[in-house]
């Protein structure tokens, strides 16, 4: 539990810094929060190292079928690294006190601080890899809202953005390699729920070794490692993240963050070290990583960037001294001693920067060739930075001469297969060493002997709250080189004895007598102090150059001009805003894939009977097919219009041809509505529509033809195929009935009043149904019964297309006031070719009638005195034999409609005023609500949804008719399609 | 028999029908959509407790047996739709209620239409019948045809123009599709077409009905090469309920996707040569596609509506694999897209709801203006991208590792390539919008902080989707289980005899 609140506890405070009210707590509170929140951690440590007699761990089963848990512990490494984290944050966050301006966000700053080292804690305690992963990302995520702390300025949000691309870009390749790695476990026979854990990990190494892919998860894993400890050629965001406020550089990117790569190699060093790949893979670009991290340091004139590719290089030892572990030294295992180079380099480099902030912000600049002399105005400084630098180059009496010592004999012990990879490796990473101490010599010399370059610069000394942290720093740095197993001893007990099996008994000495490795040494201060005193040129060498960065450039190629370039060219290219185009390409998708499918399935052609093909049928289809042309090619808009009435009156035609005598009424009936919709908006539409651009180019109308014969002949085959199968006709169940014999016998049934009397008349009620639609119109019984849901949302469908054709005409629109605008702004709307944010202005175009009531003619008024009535005596009789003859409450809606609309648009407004001020628009819910309260009527008597009851009642005028429920079913369809089509003509009518 | 399948359908069809009532009065139809949509992820969430518990719900409307009558069912993966739809609508409803639009927009019908639109999607995911499916298609369409164009903004006029043709044919090729089916095989029940495919042991005529449902679901989920009428139109859509439309309407053609491909055209043969190839091809395509264009643009809005495609991809990937685990993965996958995606779209209109833009041209410095809501974009923007602990991760990582298993390297890189490319999207936006210095003559304060709080919510229910991945991924898991094997849905819908016919028929087929 302890440990669970330790790993916690940063986050907490975290999220105790935003949602506390900011406004009424003083700045210095989020320090103090963090400081607090810090120490408490520091305590939990130092009580779960010291004061607890079990390491402790958790476990919980998160996802197993993918090897996530969520179990930490604090093994060797985890803990060592902990103690580094926690204790560095603690020296920061005071340090940051003293440094940072104190209305400079603080509370973001502190919140996204602690976020950090709650996200490294737990990347160094979590003992499931992918566990490890999260918190890995949530560090990346950190960085950079801390890179862009000071987000004002460009350079920045730049740096900022580089750093997580690349780290991110790596995280996803060390996801792609844990993924694999479940995967070579799961192809092994391994359950996955344990795979991921570290220790799981090492002993199933053979698998993972084995595996043909093993290199491509090796590669992936160690691009996540390389990107984040900035290795080559990755290493270019860490210099540019130094655009972060300092203790953000210090903390961060020196300390601890570009760490966790390294912690990394240090996890999969037990389970690769036998690869082949290791060395040169890790040992090459940890040497590589050297030599341009000490090179580009002495290019740089900021001491800051200097620090920050000097870090740079020193990582790169670091990963070297992983790739040549592999390699035993005489059957003694240096690595063991891994941490001690760690630790090293975070005490050092952490104070470095640290100080490098202290100049900075003594001298307002950080530029070492416009300062000189510091060493008098700024003597403590001096002094840390002098020892800080000792400890770097490696001088004895430090830490990191130790450290150093460590790396040299570790590679002067390589022994690899290549001896081009035995001597040159160490080669490199000795002439690496030279910039290092050149560098280190820069850092002391520069800045702090001679006389001052720049008369503007008024240094002063950094006072106690600035030099602390890195004074203790420097301090451990020089007990450590003093007496040595201050550090090596805890070290060497915290190092991962379950693997190793022994400790290291590597004892540090300063003086071995006269070997290699002094003559090593010997020669890395004399010929460095060589290459430092040829800095200069060095430096103007380069800047001549024109300071090229080359990593980053290619970065910035790729990044920020290839693939936005690509990205918006693709944009472009499918992205298009042409409406036909974008249907030309829909139909072309269509049509091809189906056809595919038909040729890769051997789909076989239905054999076309030609001789029972009837003749009106034929010649219908042919009408059809030349006002189709005409609609489709024609350039004014009347004539499209008046092309398309013929149709549906041969679909009609059709219709009754093929006894369909409901869906011929109903085609009618819509043909009229349709009609006079159409009527009134030709009042709104300009006589001549713009004819469409051509897509494909030259070839867009043949194009277009052959995409309109390819889907008119697919039509025709798949409608035929459907026509023709057999398999309708196979029951699902053996005896019983097909769908269509199930309607048509269960619809009819309702006929007689016994199951007995039904039977007799020659229709068998099937056993388990004995319930029926109470109606001998199928049509309507399947409508309003059988499958009545569907006509409850066909009516709603048709209210809503009401109800938006009301928005369209009713909410304001701006800059629509005449009718020249309005013609405008119609026109603009019909050219769905071309992209919004072209728009142009459009000339106003010829209306056919600007004034919306033309006088209406004589004879239509006359005619309308008669026949609506007529019409609407008829929509009656539809509507109440619906049940059992062709009708229903769809035809009788639409019958009533056409007749109310006939009546509206033969008179002058005045003459109808009543019609105008009815509300059809309560119609239409009203209507809803009979459709919709029919079925929950069912639901109250504890039926299903829509169950109907149905029994007759004797009309004298009409006959027996007979009364479902159904029927206040079917009264509901009437009135929204009422309501719905009148409030549509009047709202047209009315503009 | 259930009636309470229908309560998702029946509660905003009401609840619309009511506003409709009361079409001047902006309060009564706030309460109205408001009760509505509080309702709705509780009712859903029972429904998904319910159907976890005592297996999936049936209702036979008409009280017409078998599959001869309509029949709704109710699945864990349906039931898991329903909620997420409630969720999105319940924090849409607040966006609206704290003042998104000005009140003569918002008073127009608005109401009514969005809850019209939740109608036709819960009805989508509970239906069980081919051409009720279509009817809930038209529902869909008109409604959000109606509600994109609302406002007559001319630029809206002309975008949803396009939208409704191009969403049309495809409406007409689903209703050919639906024919085709119906004439070939007599049934328009889902079950019942498992059974009867299966008895007839797949017939070519399988092969191209399935490529058509492909082509028709995977043109209404906006899949390449049929994407193109998504990031023009779904801008457009007012704000607030956008994220209904960027959260759900395009996982209505996933989910159907997911329900025909596992429901009936279970063809192994078919599916290893034909469908595989083309599902894991397109999935791929759309990812890059989608997550390109997004790169290219620079309003918040356009962005995440590329974004929404190249994420449908990350779900057909996970149909293509086509595993168990893979399915669920998509599933969770699925969770979390849709609350993410509708929070980021809230987070957009927020911004234009106190800024007046969502260009990231005319947009900086929001990190000052409202640290609430770039914690909220940080969480929403990183939780897209998939970087963990947040909701993105689990379905991601899950495709990966079940894509190495099946032995499609590829697309793992290019779903982990899109993911990276979605961080950079991501951190565009906050580079431009929430860094940098306020332009002058900005706002010092938020001027309406009540859409930032419901923003809020949503982002707070995504943090509970990953606090909760580990029950989440057990549900998906339920869920792909039970659409894989498919003898629960077929017992519910068809009884004992659909399941004997489905096994004697995968054992034997008639020929």
């Amino acid at each position: 539990m302890l440990f669970l609140l330790f790993l916690l506890l940063p986050f907490a405070g975290a999220l105790l810094s935003l949602v506390l009210p900011r406004e009424r707590l003083p700045l210095s509170m989020p320090r103090w929060l963090a400081l607090g929140f810090t120490g408490a951690c520091l305590l939990l440590l130092a009580w779960m190292t010291f004061g607890m007699a079990e390491r402790p761990a958790v476990f919980a089963s998160w996802m197993p079928q993918v090897g996530l848990n969520f179990s930490i512990w604090l093994d060797g490494p985890a803990l060592f690294f902990a103690w580094l984290v926690v204790g560095i944050a603690f020296l920061i966050f005071h340090y940051s006190g003293h440094y940072m301006d104190p209305n400079d966000s603080p509370w973001r700053f502190y919140a996204t601080m602690l976020f950090f080292m709650g996200s490294m804690v737990g990347v160094v305690v979590s003992k499931n890899a992918l566990l490890m992963f999260m918190f890995w990302e949530l560090t990346s995520i950190s960085s950079f809202i801390l890179i862009g702390h000071w987000h004002e300025k460009a350079s920045a949000r730049a740096g900022a953005l580089r750093a997580l691309i690349v780290t991110a870009s790596g995280g996803l390749c060390l996801l792609a390699g844990l993924a694999a790695l479940v995967w070579m476990a799961k192809s092994a026979g391994l359950d996955p729920a344990m795979v991921l854990e570290w220790d799981q990990l090492w002993a199933n190494r053979e698998v993972y070794l084995a595996h043909p892919a093993a290199g491509v998860a090796l590669v992936l894993l160690l691009l996540g490692a390389f990107t984040k400890s900035a290795q080559f050629p990755f290493q270019f965001w860490l210099p540019g993240a130094m655009e972060a406020p300092t203790p953000v550089s210090a903390f961060l990117h020196a300390a601890t963050m570009v760490k966790a790569g390294i912690y990394l190699l240090g996890r999969l060093y037990p389970m690769y070290s036998d690869a082949g790949m290791w060395l040169w893979l890790v040992g090459g670009t940890g040497v590589i990583t050297m030599c341009i991290g000490g090179f580009m340091a002495m290019c740089a004139r900021d001491i800051k960037q200097l620090l920050a590719h000097s870090t740079v290089s020193q990582l790169g030892l670091l990963t070297a001294y992983y790739g040549f572990g592999a390699h035993r030294v005489g059957g003694e295992h240096l690595l063991p001693l891994d941490l001690l180079l760690v630790l090293s380099h975070a005490l050092f480099k952490g104070a470095l920067f640290m100080l490098c902030g202290v100049i900075d912000h003594g001298c307002h600049t950080r530029d070492w060739t416009r300062l000189g002399g510091l060493r008098r105005t700024m003597p403590r400084t001096f002094v840390l930075m002098a020892i800080g630098c000792a400890s770097m180059a490696g001088v004895p009496l430090t830490f990191g001469f130790v450290a150093k010592e460590l790396f040299l004999k570790a590679s002067l012990s390589l022994h690899a297969e290549s001896a081009l990879l035995t001597w040159g490796l160490p080669a490199l990473a000795i002439f690496a060493s030279l910039f290092t101490v050149a560098y280190c010599l820069r850092i002391v010399v520069s800045p702090f002997f001679g006389a001052p370059r720049d008369p503007e610069i008024h240094p002063h000394e950094g006072g106690i709250g600035l030099l602390a942290a890195p004074a203790i720093m420097i301090a451990l740095c020089l007990a450590a080189g003093l007496y040595v197993p201050i550090l090596e001893k805890p070290l060497a007990a915290l190092t991962n004895a379950e693997f190793y099996g022994t400790h290291s008994h590597f004892t540090v000495a300063f003086f071995h007598g006269a070997d290699k490795l002094l003559a090593i040494a010997v020669f890395l201060f004399a010929v460095g102090a060589g290459v430092f005193l040829a800095g200069g040129r060095i430096l103007k060498a380069y800047e001549n150059a024109g300071s090229p960065m080359i990593f980053r450039s290619a970065y910035e190629a790729l990044f920020d001009r290839a693939i936005p370039a690509f990205a918006a060219w693709l944009a472009r290219t499918t992205q298009v805003a042409s409406l036909s185009t974008n249907l030309m390409r829909t139909l072309l998708a269509a049509f091809g894939l189906v056809i595919a499918a038909m040729i890769s399935s051997g789909f076989a052609l239905p054999n076309i009977d030609f001789e029972h093909i009837p003749l009106v049928g034929v010649a219908l289809s042919l009408l059809m097919t030349a006002c189709l042309w005409l609609v489709a090619t024609h350039r004014i808009a009347l004539v499209r219009l008046i092309a398309m009435a013929p149709i549906g009156l041969f679909v009609t035609l059709l219709f009754l041809i093929f006894k369909a005598p409901d869906l011929a009424l109903t085609q009618i009936l819509v043909e009229v509505a349709m009609l006079i919709v159409l009527l009134l908006l030709l009042f709104h539409l300009p006589q001549r529509l713009m004819p469409p651009p051509r897509p494909f180019g030259r070839f867009g109308k043949s194009m277009r033809l052959i995409l309109s014969v390819t889907g008119g002949l697919l039509m025709a085959v798949l409608s035929h195929a459907g026509f023709a199968s057999t398999f309708k006709n196979i029951p699902t169940f053996q005896g019983e009935p097909t769908v269509s014999e199930y309607y048509i016998q269960n619809s009819k049934h309702a006929r007689y009043e016994t199951a007995a009397e039904a039977e007799a008349a020659g229709y068998p009620a099937f056993a388990p149904y004995h319930h029926s639609g109470g109606g001998n119109n199928v049509v309507n019984v399947i409508l309003v019964d059988f499958r009545g849901i569907d006509t409850m949302g066909e009516v709603t469908v048709l209210g809503i297309a009401g109800l938006g054709v009301l928005c369209l005409f009713t909410l304001k629109r701006k800059h629509v006031r005449t009718p020249e605008q309005k013609a405008a702004a119609l026109l603009d709307v019909m050219r769905v070719n071309e992209r919004y944010d072209e728009g142009a202005v459009v000339a106003p175009m010829p209306f056919f009638a600007r004034r919306m009531w033309p006088s209406p003619s004589l004879i239509m008024s006359e005619m309308a005195r008669v026949g609506p009535p007529l019409m609407l005596v008829f929509a009656v009789v539809l509507f109440l034999k619906g049940h059992g003859e062709p009708g229903g409450g769809f035809i009788a809606g639409l019958m009533a409609s056409a007749a109310l609309a006939t009546v509206f648009i033969s008179f002058r407004r005045s003459q109808i005023m009543p019609m105008h001020d009815f509300k059809y628009r309560s119609l239409l819910p009203i209507g809803l609500v009979f459709a919709v309260g029919t079925g929950l009527a069912a639901v109250l008597f504890g039926q299903p949804f829509l169950a109907s009851v149905h029994g007759y009642v004797g009309l004298s005028a009409l006959g027996k008719v007979e009364l479902a429920s159904a029927m206040v079913f079917d009264l509901g369809v009437f009135l929204v399609v009422v309501g719905t089509t009148l409030m549509i003509i009047e709202r047209l009518g009315r503009d | 028999m259930s009636n309470s399948v229908l309560l998702p359908i029946l509660i905003p069809l009401i609840g619309a029908i009511i506003c409709l009532f009361f079409r001047g009065s902006l309060k009564v139809q706030r309460i109205v959509s408001g009760a509505v949509a509080t309702a709705m992820p509780f009712v859903a969430f029972a429904l998904l407790l319910t159907v976890r518990e005592h297996g999936v719900m049936v209702l036979r409307s008409g009280a017409w047996p078998g599959p001869f009558g309509i029949v709704f069912a109710l699945d864990q993966f349906g039931a898991i739709m329903l909620v997420l739809s409630g969720i999105v609508q319940a924090a849409a409803w607040w966006f609206l209620a704290a003042g998104a639009l000005d009140r003569e927009r918002e008073t127009f019908l608005l109401h009514p239409l969005f809850l019209f639109l939740c109608t036709g999607v819960n009805w989508a995911f509970s239906t069980g019948d081919l051409f009720n499916l279509f009817v809930s298609f038209e529902i869909i369409l008109l409604a959000s045809y109606a509600l994109i164009s609302h406002g007559n903004e001319r630029t809206q006029i002309r975008e949803s123009l396009k939208y409704v043709i191009l969403n049309l044919v495809a409406s007409t090729l689903f209703l050919v599709a639906a024919g085709f089916t119906y004439g070939m095989f007599g049934s328009l029940n889902l079950a019942e077409l498992a059974v009867r495919f299966a008895q007839l042991g797949y017939p070519p005529e399988t092969r191209v009905l399935g490529t058509l449902f492909l082509f028709v679901f995977g043109m209404k989920a906006a899949l390449y090469p049929m994407f193109y009428w998504l990031p023009d139109a779904y801008p457009k859509a007012p704000r607030g309920i956008s994220a209904y439309f960027a959260g759900i309407l395009t996982k209505v053609g996933v989910y159907c996707l997911y329900r025909v491909f596992t429901l009936l055209f279970r063809d192994e043969g078919a599916f290893a040569s034909w469908f595989q190839p083309i599902i894991l091809a397109i999935g791929g395509l759309t990812m890059i596609v989608g997550v390109m264009g997004a790169l290219s643009q620079f309003s918040f809005r356009r962005i995440l509506s590329f974004h929404i495609i190249s994420q449908i991809g990350y779900m057909i990937f996970g149909l293509g694999i086509f595993t168990p685990l893979a399915i669920a993965a998509g599933i969770f996958y699925i969770i979390h897209h849709i609350i993410v995606k509708a929070a980021l779209f809230l987070v957009g209109d927020a911004v234009e709801v106190n800024e007046g833009s969502q260009s990231l041209r005319k947009v900086a410095g929001l990190v000052k203006l409202s640290p609430a809501l770039s914690v909220f974009f940080l969480l929403a923007a990183f939780s897209l991208a998939g970087i963990p602990p947040l909701s993105g991760f689990y379905g991601k990582y899950g495709l990966a590792v079940e894509g190495y298993v099946e032995g499609h390297a590829f697309y793992v890189a290019v779903s982990l390539l899109t993911s990276l490319f979605t961080i950079a999207s991501m951190a565009k936006i906050w580079r431009y919008s929430f860094w940098g210095e306020r332009p002058e003559g900005a706002a010092k304060k938020l001027s309406n902080t009540g859409v930032v709080a419901a923003t809020g919510g949503l982002v707070a229910v995504s943090v509970v989707v990953a606090l909760a991945s580990a029950w989440i991924m057990g549900v998906s898991t339920d869920a792909a289980n039970q659409l894989l094997d498919r003898t629960e849905y077929v017992d519910a819908v068809l009884g004992t005899r659909g399941v004997e016919a489905l096994q004697l028929a995968m054992k034997e087929p008639v020929e």
